[in-house]
Protein backbone atom coordinates (compact mmCIF):
# COMPACT_ATOMS: atom_id res chain seq x y z
CA UNK A 1 0.00 0.00 0.00
CA UNK A 2 2.55 2.47 0.98
CA UNK A 3 4.59 1.58 -1.86
CA UNK A 4 1.77 2.31 -4.59
CA UNK A 5 1.53 4.87 -2.61
CA UNK A 6 4.78 6.82 -3.48
CA UNK A 7 3.96 5.09 -6.97
CA UNK A 8 0.92 7.15 -7.68
CA UNK A 9 2.43 10.24 -6.20
CA UNK A 10 5.72 10.24 -8.55
CA UNK A 11 3.59 9.57 -11.46
CA UNK A 12 1.44 12.65 -10.77
CA UNK A 13 4.33 14.37 -10.83
CA UNK A 14 5.22 13.37 -14.31
CA UNK A 15 1.46 14.67 -15.31
CA UNK A 16 2.30 18.21 -13.71
CA UNK A 17 5.40 18.24 -15.21
CA UNK A 18 3.78 18.21 -18.41
CA UNK A 19 1.15 20.55 -17.40
CA UNK A 20 3.05 23.13 -16.20
CA UNK A 21 5.43 23.09 -18.99
CA UNK A 22 2.71 23.01 -21.59
CA UNK A 23 0.57 25.61 -19.98
CA UNK A 24 3.53 28.29 -19.24
CA UNK A 25 4.59 27.81 -22.28
CA UNK A 26 1.16 30.08 -23.46
CA UNK A 27 2.73 32.18 -21.47
CA UNK A 28 6.18 32.02 -23.22
CA UNK A 29 7.77 30.76 -19.96
CA UNK A 30 10.56 28.24 -21.08
CA UNK A 31 10.09 24.45 -20.03
CA UNK A 32 13.34 24.62 -17.91
CA UNK A 33 11.48 27.14 -15.64
CA UNK A 34 8.77 25.52 -14.84
CA UNK A 35 10.49 22.18 -14.18
CA UNK A 36 11.86 24.25 -11.76
CA UNK A 37 9.04 25.73 -10.62
CA UNK A 38 7.76 22.16 -10.07
CA UNK A 39 10.42 21.21 -7.91
CA UNK A 40 9.78 23.81 -5.65
CA UNK A 41 6.24 23.42 -5.00
CA UNK A 42 6.40 19.63 -5.00
CA UNK A 43 8.72 20.58 -1.76
CA UNK A 44 5.44 21.13 -0.02
CA UNK A 45 3.81 17.68 -1.07
CA UNK A 46 6.33 15.32 -2.46
CA UNK A 47 7.74 12.68 0.43
CA UNK A 48 11.39 12.61 -0.04
CA UNK A 49 10.85 8.59 0.08
CA UNK A 50 9.27 8.77 -3.06
CA UNK A 51 12.06 10.79 -5.27
CA UNK A 52 14.87 7.87 -5.08
CA UNK A 53 12.58 5.91 -7.50
CA UNK A 54 13.40 8.38 -10.02
CA UNK A 55 16.82 9.21 -9.20
CA UNK A 56 18.13 7.42 -11.87
CA UNK A 57 16.92 10.07 -14.66
CA UNK A 58 18.17 12.22 -12.26
CA UNK A 59 21.71 11.09 -12.85
CA UNK A 60 21.37 10.18 -16.26
CA UNK A 61 19.64 14.02 -17.00
CA UNK A 62 23.20 16.07 -17.58
CA UNK A 63 24.84 12.86 -19.15
CA UNK A 64 22.59 12.67 -22.03
CA UNK A 65 22.02 16.14 -22.07
CA UNK A 66 26.19 16.36 -22.92
CA UNK A 67 25.82 13.32 -25.03
CA UNK A 68 23.42 14.94 -27.35
CA UNK A 69 25.88 17.90 -27.49
CA UNK A 70 28.68 15.39 -28.89
CA UNK A 71 26.05 13.81 -31.25
CA UNK A 72 25.79 17.10 -32.64
CA UNK A 73 29.78 17.65 -32.99
CA UNK A 74 32.08 16.11 -35.28
CA UNK A 75 35.53 17.04 -36.35
CA UNK A 76 34.63 18.65 -39.32
CA UNK A 77 32.27 20.41 -38.12
CA UNK A 78 34.70 21.72 -35.17
CA UNK A 79 36.80 22.85 -38.61
CA UNK A 80 33.96 25.10 -39.92
CA UNK A 81 33.95 26.79 -37.12
CA UNK A 82 36.85 29.43 -37.73
CA UNK A 83 34.41 32.28 -38.54
CA UNK A 84 32.87 32.04 -35.03
CA UNK A 85 35.57 32.03 -32.81
CA UNK A 86 36.40 35.70 -32.33
CA UNK A 87 32.41 36.84 -31.47
CA UNK A 88 33.05 33.05 -29.38
CA UNK A 89 36.01 34.83 -27.53
CA UNK A 90 34.59 38.00 -26.91
CA UNK A 91 31.39 36.52 -25.60
CA UNK A 92 33.37 34.76 -23.29
CA UNK A 93 35.72 38.07 -22.47
CA UNK A 94 32.29 39.90 -21.57
CA UNK A 95 30.77 37.56 -19.44
CA UNK A 96 33.08 35.75 -17.77
CA UNK A 97 35.89 37.26 -16.31
CA UNK A 98 34.41 40.16 -14.97
CA UNK A 99 32.04 38.65 -12.68
CA UNK A 100 34.86 36.51 -11.50
CA UNK A 101 36.54 39.44 -10.44
CA UNK A 102 33.37 41.40 -9.15
CA UNK A 103 32.56 38.35 -7.02
CA UNK A 104 36.10 37.84 -5.96
CA UNK A 105 35.54 41.64 -4.62
CA UNK A 106 32.67 40.79 -2.88
CA UNK A 107 34.41 38.42 -0.71
CA UNK A 108 34.04 34.67 -2.08
CA UNK A 109 36.94 32.51 -2.77
CA UNK A 110 37.92 31.77 -5.56
CA UNK A 111 36.61 28.82 -6.37
CA UNK A 112 33.19 29.92 -5.42
CA UNK A 113 33.95 32.86 -7.54
CA UNK A 114 34.57 30.70 -10.44
CA UNK A 115 31.65 28.43 -10.21
CA UNK A 116 29.83 31.78 -10.01
CA UNK A 117 30.95 33.06 -13.11
CA UNK A 118 30.84 29.49 -15.01
CA UNK A 119 26.56 30.04 -14.32
CA UNK A 120 26.98 33.70 -15.37
CA UNK A 121 28.51 33.08 -18.63
CA UNK A 122 26.46 30.45 -21.18
CA UNK A 123 23.55 31.69 -22.59
CA UNK A 124 20.84 28.74 -22.73
CA UNK A 125 21.28 26.41 -26.14
CA UNK A 126 17.81 25.04 -25.46
CA UNK A 127 15.45 28.77 -24.40
CA UNK A 128 17.49 30.30 -27.58
CA UNK A 129 17.13 27.51 -29.91
CA UNK A 130 13.65 27.17 -29.39
CA UNK A 131 12.42 30.73 -29.33
CA UNK A 132 14.68 31.25 -33.04
CA UNK A 133 12.43 28.40 -34.03
CA UNK A 134 8.74 29.63 -32.31
CA UNK A 135 9.48 33.00 -33.76
CA UNK A 136 10.53 32.29 -37.05
CA UNK A 137 13.66 33.80 -37.09
CA UNK A 138 15.91 30.94 -38.05
CA UNK A 139 16.30 32.39 -41.26
CA UNK A 140 17.97 35.44 -40.34
CA UNK A 141 21.16 36.15 -40.62
CA UNK A 142 21.36 36.03 -36.64
CA UNK A 143 20.26 32.79 -36.65
CA UNK A 144 23.47 31.67 -37.77
CA UNK A 145 25.89 33.76 -35.30
CA UNK A 146 23.75 32.84 -32.24
CA UNK A 147 23.85 28.94 -32.81
CA UNK A 148 27.37 29.35 -33.59
CA UNK A 149 28.46 31.22 -30.42
CA UNK A 150 26.26 28.85 -28.40
CA UNK A 151 28.46 26.01 -29.57
CA UNK A 152 31.37 27.85 -28.44
CA UNK A 153 29.51 28.05 -25.50
CA UNK A 154 29.14 24.32 -24.94
CA UNK A 155 32.93 23.34 -25.36
CA UNK A 156 33.56 25.92 -23.12
CA UNK A 157 31.29 24.89 -20.43
CA UNK A 158 32.60 21.14 -20.62
CA UNK A 159 36.20 22.33 -20.19
CA UNK A 160 35.16 24.74 -17.24
CA UNK A 161 33.02 21.48 -15.93
CA UNK A 162 35.76 19.47 -16.07
CA UNK A 163 38.40 21.83 -14.46
CA UNK A 164 36.09 22.84 -11.72
CA UNK A 165 35.01 19.35 -10.97
CA UNK A 166 37.86 18.12 -9.47
CA UNK A 167 38.46 21.60 -7.83
CA UNK A 168 35.06 21.14 -6.11
CA UNK A 169 36.09 18.08 -5.04
CA UNK A 170 39.26 18.80 -3.53
CA UNK A 171 38.20 21.96 -2.12
CA UNK A 172 40.76 23.76 -2.88
CA UNK A 173 43.43 24.56 -5.79
CA UNK A 174 45.61 22.70 -4.37
CA UNK A 175 48.82 22.97 -6.77
CA UNK A 176 49.57 19.15 -6.52
CA UNK A 177 45.95 18.04 -7.85
CA UNK A 178 46.29 20.22 -11.08
CA UNK A 179 49.15 18.26 -12.44
CA UNK A 180 46.97 15.23 -12.47
CA UNK A 181 44.02 16.02 -13.40
CA UNK A 182 45.57 17.83 -16.52
CA UNK A 183 47.60 14.57 -16.69
CA UNK A 184 43.91 12.52 -16.73
CA UNK A 185 42.35 14.94 -19.62
CA UNK A 186 45.31 14.26 -22.17
CA UNK A 187 45.46 10.55 -21.24
CA UNK A 188 41.58 10.55 -21.99
CA UNK A 189 41.58 12.64 -25.06
CA UNK A 190 44.32 10.73 -26.86
CA UNK A 191 42.38 7.48 -25.86
CA UNK A 192 39.89 9.23 -27.21
CA UNK A 193 41.47 9.55 -30.14
CA UNK A 194 43.16 6.68 -30.74
CA UNK A 195 39.45 5.19 -30.95
CA UNK A 196 38.30 7.20 -33.12
CA UNK A 197 41.35 6.61 -35.32
CA UNK A 198 41.54 2.86 -35.32
CA UNK A 199 38.82 1.29 -33.89
CA UNK A 200 35.86 3.52 -34.95
CA UNK A 201 36.26 2.77 -38.67
CA UNK A 202 36.19 -1.02 -38.40
CA UNK A 203 33.27 -1.46 -35.72
CA UNK A 204 31.48 1.08 -37.35
CA UNK A 205 28.89 -1.40 -39.96
CA UNK A 206 28.28 -3.62 -37.03
CA UNK A 207 26.95 -0.33 -34.98
CA UNK A 208 24.94 0.37 -38.16
CA UNK A 209 23.94 -3.00 -38.19
CA UNK A 210 23.30 -3.57 -34.18
CA UNK A 211 21.56 -0.26 -34.35
CA UNK A 212 18.24 -1.59 -35.83
CA UNK A 213 17.29 -4.05 -32.83
CA UNK A 214 15.09 -2.97 -30.57
CA UNK A 215 17.17 -4.15 -27.59
CA UNK A 216 19.90 -1.72 -28.68
CA UNK A 217 18.42 0.77 -26.62
CA UNK A 218 19.60 -1.17 -23.41
CA UNK A 219 23.09 -1.30 -24.72
CA UNK A 220 22.95 2.40 -25.43
CA UNK A 221 21.83 3.71 -22.28
CA UNK A 222 24.05 1.34 -20.04
CA UNK A 223 27.07 2.33 -21.79
CA UNK A 224 26.41 6.42 -21.67
CA UNK A 225 26.02 5.65 -17.59
CA UNK A 226 28.92 3.78 -16.94
CA UNK A 227 31.49 5.52 -19.18
CA UNK A 228 29.72 9.73 -17.14
CA UNK A 229 29.60 7.44 -14.23
CA UNK A 230 33.56 6.44 -14.21
CA UNK A 231 34.49 9.50 -15.30
CA UNK A 232 33.03 11.46 -12.43
CA UNK A 233 34.68 8.41 -10.41
CA UNK A 234 37.42 9.49 -11.85
CA UNK A 235 37.37 12.97 -10.48
CA UNK A 236 36.57 14.11 -14.18
CA UNK A 237 33.44 15.62 -15.40
CA UNK A 238 30.86 13.21 -16.35
CA UNK A 239 29.85 15.48 -18.79
CA UNK A 240 32.86 15.46 -20.53
CA UNK A 241 32.85 11.68 -20.69
CA UNK A 242 29.07 11.66 -22.41
CA UNK A 243 30.11 14.45 -24.30
CA UNK A 244 33.21 12.35 -26.30
CA UNK A 245 30.89 9.62 -26.45
CA UNK A 246 28.52 11.48 -28.52
CA UNK A 247 31.29 13.43 -30.39
CA UNK A 248 32.89 9.32 -31.44
CA UNK A 249 29.33 8.35 -32.83
CA UNK A 250 30.01 8.04 -36.84
CA UNK A 251 27.27 10.25 -38.66
CA UNK A 252 25.37 7.19 -40.45
CA UNK A 253 22.49 4.83 -39.85
CA UNK A 254 23.11 4.36 -35.93
CA UNK A 255 22.92 8.27 -35.52
CA UNK A 256 19.52 8.32 -36.52
CA UNK A 257 18.41 4.77 -34.52
CA UNK A 258 20.54 6.61 -31.27
CA UNK A 259 18.52 10.32 -31.55
CA UNK A 260 15.20 7.82 -32.18
CA UNK A 261 15.80 6.01 -29.45
CA UNK A 262 17.25 8.37 -26.62
CA UNK A 263 15.33 11.96 -27.50
CA UNK A 264 12.35 10.86 -25.17
CA UNK A 265 14.88 9.62 -22.44
CA UNK A 266 16.62 13.22 -22.53
CA UNK A 267 13.51 14.97 -22.30
CA UNK A 268 12.63 13.18 -19.12
CA UNK A 269 15.88 12.89 -17.64
CA UNK A 270 16.66 16.25 -18.35
CA UNK A 271 13.47 17.57 -16.94
CA UNK A 272 13.37 15.54 -13.96
CA UNK A 273 17.28 16.51 -13.34
CA UNK A 274 16.03 20.47 -13.12
CA UNK A 275 13.05 19.30 -10.84
CA UNK A 276 15.74 17.72 -8.52
CA UNK A 277 17.58 20.99 -8.66
CA UNK A 278 14.77 22.80 -7.20
CA UNK A 279 13.11 20.09 -5.07
CA UNK A 280 17.07 19.79 -3.19
CA UNK A 281 17.62 23.49 -2.76
CA UNK A 282 16.45 25.36 0.34
CA UNK A 283 14.34 27.69 0.29
CA UNK A 284 16.06 30.76 1.78
CA UNK A 285 17.11 33.91 0.39
CA UNK A 286 20.35 34.39 -0.39
CA UNK A 287 22.32 36.23 1.92
CA UNK A 288 23.42 39.34 -0.23
CA UNK A 289 20.61 40.36 -2.31
CA UNK A 290 22.59 43.53 -3.62
CA UNK A 291 24.98 41.39 -5.45
CA UNK A 292 22.24 39.01 -6.58
CA UNK A 293 20.40 41.78 -8.18
CA UNK A 294 23.93 43.14 -9.72
CA UNK A 295 24.40 39.76 -11.09
CA UNK A 296 21.10 40.06 -12.67
CA UNK A 297 21.45 43.61 -14.20
CA UNK A 298 25.36 42.70 -15.32
CA UNK A 299 23.74 39.58 -17.29
CA UNK A 300 21.55 41.42 -19.11
CA UNK A 301 23.43 44.63 -20.13
CA UNK A 302 27.19 42.93 -20.36
CA UNK A 303 25.83 39.81 -23.04
CA UNK A 304 23.79 42.60 -24.92
CA UNK A 305 27.02 44.66 -25.66
CA UNK A 306 29.22 41.18 -26.05
CA UNK A 307 26.65 40.23 -28.64
CA UNK A 308 26.52 43.21 -30.52
CA UNK A 309 30.23 43.43 -30.47
CA UNK A 310 30.00 40.08 -31.59
CA UNK A 311 27.47 40.89 -34.31
CA UNK A 312 29.83 43.56 -35.50
CA UNK A 313 32.77 41.30 -35.85
CA UNK A 314 30.71 38.96 -38.20
CA UNK A 315 29.90 41.81 -40.06
CA UNK A 316 25.99 42.61 -39.52
CA UNK A 317 24.21 45.58 -40.62
CA UNK A 318 23.43 47.87 -37.37
CA UNK A 319 20.09 46.87 -37.25
CA UNK A 320 20.61 43.31 -37.38
CA UNK A 321 23.28 43.91 -34.71
CA UNK A 322 20.79 45.65 -32.37
CA UNK A 323 18.11 42.73 -33.05
CA UNK A 324 20.82 39.92 -32.07
CA UNK A 325 22.05 41.61 -29.39
CA UNK A 326 18.68 42.08 -27.66
CA UNK A 327 18.00 37.61 -27.86
CA UNK A 328 20.88 35.98 -26.19
CA UNK A 329 20.10 36.93 -22.54
CA UNK A 330 18.14 34.12 -21.69
CA UNK A 331 20.47 31.13 -19.06
CA UNK A 332 18.94 28.13 -18.62
CA UNK A 333 20.38 24.44 -18.40
CA UNK A 334 24.15 25.40 -17.93
CA UNK A 335 23.97 27.58 -15.39
CA UNK A 336 21.53 24.76 -13.79
CA UNK A 337 24.63 21.90 -14.14
CA UNK A 338 27.11 24.17 -12.75
CA UNK A 339 25.42 25.53 -10.11
CA UNK A 340 24.19 22.05 -8.88
CA UNK A 341 27.99 21.68 -7.77
CA UNK A 342 27.67 23.62 -4.55
CA UNK A 343 24.84 24.70 -2.74
CA UNK A 344 25.53 28.14 -1.46
CA UNK A 345 26.08 29.03 -5.32
CA UNK A 346 22.42 27.38 -6.13
CA UNK A 347 21.03 29.87 -4.12
CA UNK A 348 22.58 32.83 -5.63
CA UNK A 349 21.97 30.88 -9.29
CA UNK A 350 17.92 30.52 -8.74
CA UNK A 351 17.01 34.11 -9.21
CA UNK A 352 19.54 34.91 -11.41
CA UNK A 353 18.18 31.98 -13.77
CA UNK A 354 14.66 32.65 -13.43
CA UNK A 355 15.36 36.32 -14.35
CA UNK A 356 17.29 35.95 -17.10
CA UNK A 357 15.46 33.09 -19.06
CA UNK A 358 12.22 35.47 -18.09
CA UNK A 359 13.74 38.78 -18.97
CA UNK A 360 15.77 37.37 -21.91
CA UNK A 361 12.73 35.63 -23.30
CA UNK A 362 10.73 38.59 -23.08
CA UNK A 363 14.15 40.92 -24.74
CA UNK A 364 13.92 37.80 -27.48
CA UNK A 365 10.17 38.63 -28.34
CA UNK A 366 10.40 42.28 -28.41
CA UNK A 367 13.69 43.11 -30.39
CA UNK A 368 12.62 42.78 -33.90
CA UNK A 369 9.99 46.05 -32.61
CA UNK A 370 12.94 47.71 -31.00
CA UNK A 371 15.23 47.37 -33.92
CA UNK A 372 12.47 48.64 -36.44
CA UNK A 373 11.85 51.66 -33.89
CA UNK A 374 15.75 52.77 -34.15
CA UNK A 375 16.07 51.56 -37.55
CA UNK A 376 12.63 52.08 -39.25
CA UNK A 377 12.13 50.11 -42.28
CA UNK A 378 11.80 51.89 -45.85
CA UNK A 379 8.50 52.84 -46.51
CA UNK A 380 7.22 50.69 -49.48
CA UNK A 381 3.62 50.51 -50.94
CA UNK A 382 1.53 49.47 -48.37
CA UNK A 383 1.11 45.25 -48.05
CA UNK A 384 -0.02 43.16 -45.31
CA UNK A 385 2.38 42.51 -42.98
CA UNK A 386 2.56 38.82 -41.11
CA UNK A 387 1.63 39.58 -37.88
CA UNK A 388 3.57 38.56 -35.27
CA UNK A 389 2.47 36.38 -32.00
CA UNK A 390 1.82 39.00 -29.05
CA UNK A 391 4.11 38.34 -25.90
CA UNK A 392 1.53 36.92 -23.37
CA UNK A 393 -1.97 37.44 -24.64
CA UNK A 394 -2.34 34.19 -26.48
CA UNK A 395 -5.97 33.24 -26.55
CA UNK A 396 -5.26 29.63 -26.18
CA UNK B 1 20.60 30.60 -58.92
CA UNK B 2 23.34 30.60 -55.95
CA UNK B 3 22.86 27.71 -52.76
CA UNK B 4 24.09 29.07 -49.56
CA UNK B 5 24.20 26.42 -47.07
CA UNK B 6 24.88 26.40 -43.83
CA UNK B 7 25.08 24.48 -40.42
CA UNK B 8 22.93 24.63 -37.64
CA UNK B 9 23.81 22.15 -34.86
CA UNK B 10 21.21 21.09 -33.28
CA UNK B 11 18.29 22.68 -35.07
CA UNK B 12 19.23 21.44 -38.71
CA UNK B 13 20.90 22.28 -42.15
CA UNK B 14 19.41 25.65 -43.44
CA UNK B 15 20.12 26.77 -47.34
CA UNK B 16 19.34 30.06 -48.53
CA UNK B 17 18.55 30.80 -52.86
CA UNK B 18 19.04 33.81 -53.93
CA UNK B 19 16.45 34.89 -56.38
CA UNK B 20 16.41 36.68 -59.59
CA UNK B 21 13.51 39.51 -57.95
CA UNK B 22 16.26 39.96 -55.34
CA UNK B 23 14.56 38.35 -52.92
CA UNK B 24 15.72 35.23 -51.07
CA UNK B 25 14.38 32.43 -50.56
CA UNK B 26 15.37 30.05 -47.44
CA UNK B 27 14.91 26.47 -46.50
CA UNK B 28 15.24 24.78 -43.19
CA UNK B 29 14.99 20.80 -42.81
CA UNK B 30 14.68 20.60 -39.50
CA UNK B 31 16.48 17.24 -37.75
CA UNK B 32 13.32 16.12 -37.04
CA UNK B 33 12.02 16.04 -40.52
CA UNK B 34 10.45 19.58 -40.74
CA UNK B 35 10.71 21.53 -43.78
CA UNK B 36 10.11 25.28 -43.49
CA UNK B 37 10.15 28.01 -46.22
CA UNK B 38 10.70 31.48 -45.76
CA UNK B 39 10.16 33.82 -48.40
CA UNK B 40 12.18 37.18 -47.60
CA UNK B 41 11.82 40.02 -49.89
CA UNK B 42 14.12 42.39 -51.32
CA UNK B 43 15.34 45.15 -48.87
CA UNK B 44 12.97 43.40 -45.98
CA UNK B 45 14.21 42.11 -42.69
CA UNK B 46 11.10 40.01 -42.12
CA UNK B 47 9.95 36.97 -43.85
CA UNK B 48 6.84 37.68 -46.09
CA UNK B 49 5.70 34.28 -45.57
CA UNK B 50 6.67 31.03 -43.56
CA UNK B 51 5.72 27.81 -45.04
CA UNK B 52 6.10 24.74 -42.96
CA UNK B 53 5.47 20.81 -44.09
CA UNK B 54 6.27 17.58 -43.03
CA UNK B 55 8.96 15.25 -44.60
CA UNK B 56 6.13 13.51 -46.77
CA UNK B 57 4.41 16.96 -47.83
CA UNK B 58 7.82 18.20 -48.86
CA UNK B 59 9.15 15.49 -50.80
CA UNK B 60 5.59 15.63 -52.61
CA UNK B 61 6.00 19.17 -53.54
CA UNK B 62 9.46 18.69 -54.28
CA UNK B 63 8.18 16.06 -57.06
CA UNK B 64 5.85 18.62 -58.34
CA UNK B 65 8.45 21.61 -58.03
CA UNK B 66 10.91 19.47 -60.21
CA UNK B 67 7.91 18.50 -62.66
CA UNK B 68 8.35 14.93 -62.49
CA UNK B 69 5.23 13.70 -60.66
CA UNK B 70 3.29 11.92 -63.11
CA UNK B 71 -0.22 10.88 -61.97
CA UNK B 72 -2.13 8.01 -64.15
CA UNK B 73 -5.63 8.88 -64.75
CA UNK B 74 -8.37 6.87 -64.35
CA UNK B 75 -9.51 5.79 -67.77
CA UNK B 76 -13.35 5.78 -67.20
CA UNK B 77 -13.25 9.00 -65.24
CA UNK B 78 -11.31 12.61 -66.66
CA UNK B 79 -12.85 15.66 -65.90
CA UNK B 80 -11.23 18.45 -67.77
CA UNK B 81 -11.87 21.91 -66.37
CA UNK B 82 -11.58 24.63 -68.72
CA UNK B 83 -13.27 27.28 -67.60
CA UNK B 84 -16.65 26.15 -68.48
CA UNK B 85 -16.03 22.86 -70.86
CA UNK B 86 -16.04 19.52 -69.61
CA UNK B 87 -15.70 16.32 -71.11
CA UNK B 88 -17.43 13.14 -70.21
CA UNK B 89 -16.98 9.30 -70.89
CA UNK B 90 -20.62 8.09 -71.34
CA UNK B 91 -21.27 4.25 -71.76
CA UNK B 92 -24.45 3.29 -73.47
CA UNK B 93 -26.69 1.05 -72.20
CA UNK B 94 -28.74 -1.79 -74.05
CA UNK B 95 -31.69 0.37 -73.42
CA UNK B 96 -30.84 3.72 -74.31
CA UNK B 97 -32.60 6.16 -76.47
CA UNK B 98 -29.43 6.47 -78.56
CA UNK B 99 -29.01 2.63 -79.43
CA UNK B 100 -28.67 2.23 -83.06
CA UNK B 101 -29.08 5.68 -83.88
CA UNK B 102 -26.60 8.05 -85.85
CA UNK B 103 -25.84 11.54 -83.75
CA UNK B 104 -28.15 13.22 -86.12
CA UNK B 105 -31.26 11.40 -85.78
CA UNK B 106 -31.02 11.36 -82.05
CA UNK B 107 -30.42 15.14 -82.71
CA UNK B 108 -28.10 14.74 -79.89
CA UNK B 109 -26.99 18.72 -80.42
CA UNK B 110 -30.32 20.06 -80.91
CA UNK B 111 -31.92 18.29 -78.02
CA UNK B 112 -28.88 18.73 -75.40
CA UNK B 113 -26.58 21.15 -76.69
CA UNK B 114 -23.59 18.58 -75.94
CA UNK B 115 -21.16 17.08 -78.74
CA UNK B 116 -19.88 13.85 -79.30
CA UNK B 117 -16.48 14.54 -80.08
CA UNK B 118 -15.30 10.66 -79.98
CA UNK B 119 -16.74 7.12 -79.65
CA UNK B 120 -14.60 4.18 -77.88
CA UNK B 121 -15.72 1.13 -79.27
CA UNK B 122 -13.74 -2.02 -77.72
CA UNK B 123 -9.95 -1.17 -78.79
CA UNK B 124 -10.52 1.01 -81.58
CA UNK B 125 -11.52 4.65 -81.32
CA UNK B 126 -13.50 6.90 -83.75
CA UNK B 127 -12.61 10.58 -83.30
CA UNK B 128 -15.07 13.28 -84.37
CA UNK B 129 -17.52 10.94 -85.83
CA UNK B 130 -19.87 11.85 -89.01
CA UNK B 131 -22.97 12.44 -87.59
CA UNK B 132 -24.85 11.34 -90.72
CA UNK B 133 -22.75 7.86 -90.70
CA UNK B 134 -22.14 6.30 -87.45
CA UNK B 135 -24.41 4.66 -85.85
CA UNK B 136 -24.58 4.49 -81.79
CA UNK B 137 -24.11 0.32 -80.26
CA UNK B 138 -25.09 -0.52 -77.02
CA UNK B 139 -21.45 -0.70 -75.06
CA UNK B 140 -19.79 2.30 -76.62
CA UNK B 141 -18.00 4.93 -74.52
CA UNK B 142 -18.81 8.43 -75.95
CA UNK B 143 -16.77 11.26 -75.03
CA UNK B 144 -19.46 14.35 -74.73
CA UNK B 145 -17.91 17.76 -74.46
CA UNK B 146 -20.31 20.72 -73.10
CA UNK B 147 -21.42 22.67 -69.90
CA UNK B 148 -22.20 20.73 -66.73
CA UNK B 149 -25.59 21.30 -67.25
CA UNK B 150 -25.23 20.15 -70.95
CA UNK B 151 -23.94 16.97 -70.05
CA UNK B 152 -26.71 16.68 -67.36
CA UNK B 153 -29.33 16.79 -69.82
CA UNK B 154 -27.57 14.49 -72.43
CA UNK B 155 -27.76 11.98 -69.93
CA UNK B 156 -31.32 12.51 -69.00
CA UNK B 157 -31.93 12.27 -72.65
CA UNK B 158 -29.39 9.18 -73.08
CA UNK B 159 -31.37 6.94 -70.60
CA UNK B 160 -29.55 4.30 -69.80
CA UNK B 161 -26.18 5.27 -69.75
CA UNK B 162 -23.34 5.81 -67.60
CA UNK B 163 -20.49 7.70 -66.19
Amino acid sequence: MEHSLTFIQINLLFIIMFLSAYILKKVRVPPIISYLLVGFLAKFWVHPESTRLIELFKEAGIILLFFFIGLEYSFERLRNMVSIWKPGVVDLLFNFFPVFLLSLMFGFDPILSLLIAGVFYPSSTSIVAKLLMDFKRLASPEAELLIGILIFEDLVAIILLSVLIPVVEFGSVDPGTLPISLFKIVLVLTVFYLFYKLLMPKIQPWLDRVSEEESFVFFLLGLIMVIGVSFKEAGLSEALGAFLLGVLVPETRVMESIEHHLSALKELSIGIFFFFFAYESSLSLPQDLRFVLLLIALGIVLKVISTYLAAYLYGMKKKTRLRTSLSFVPRGEFSVVIASLEPSVKILSIPFIFATALIGSFLFVIAPRVADIFYPPKKKPPKKKAQREPFLTQAS
Amino acid sequence: MRFRETDLPGVGKRYTLELEDGGELTLIIHNTGRRELYIIEQEEEEPTCVISLTEDEAKDLGFLLAGTTYQPVAPEKMELIMKEMVMEWVRVGEGSNLVNKTIAEAQIRKKTKASIVAIIRGEDMIVSPDPYDTVIKPGDTLVVVGTRQHINSFLEYCGECYT
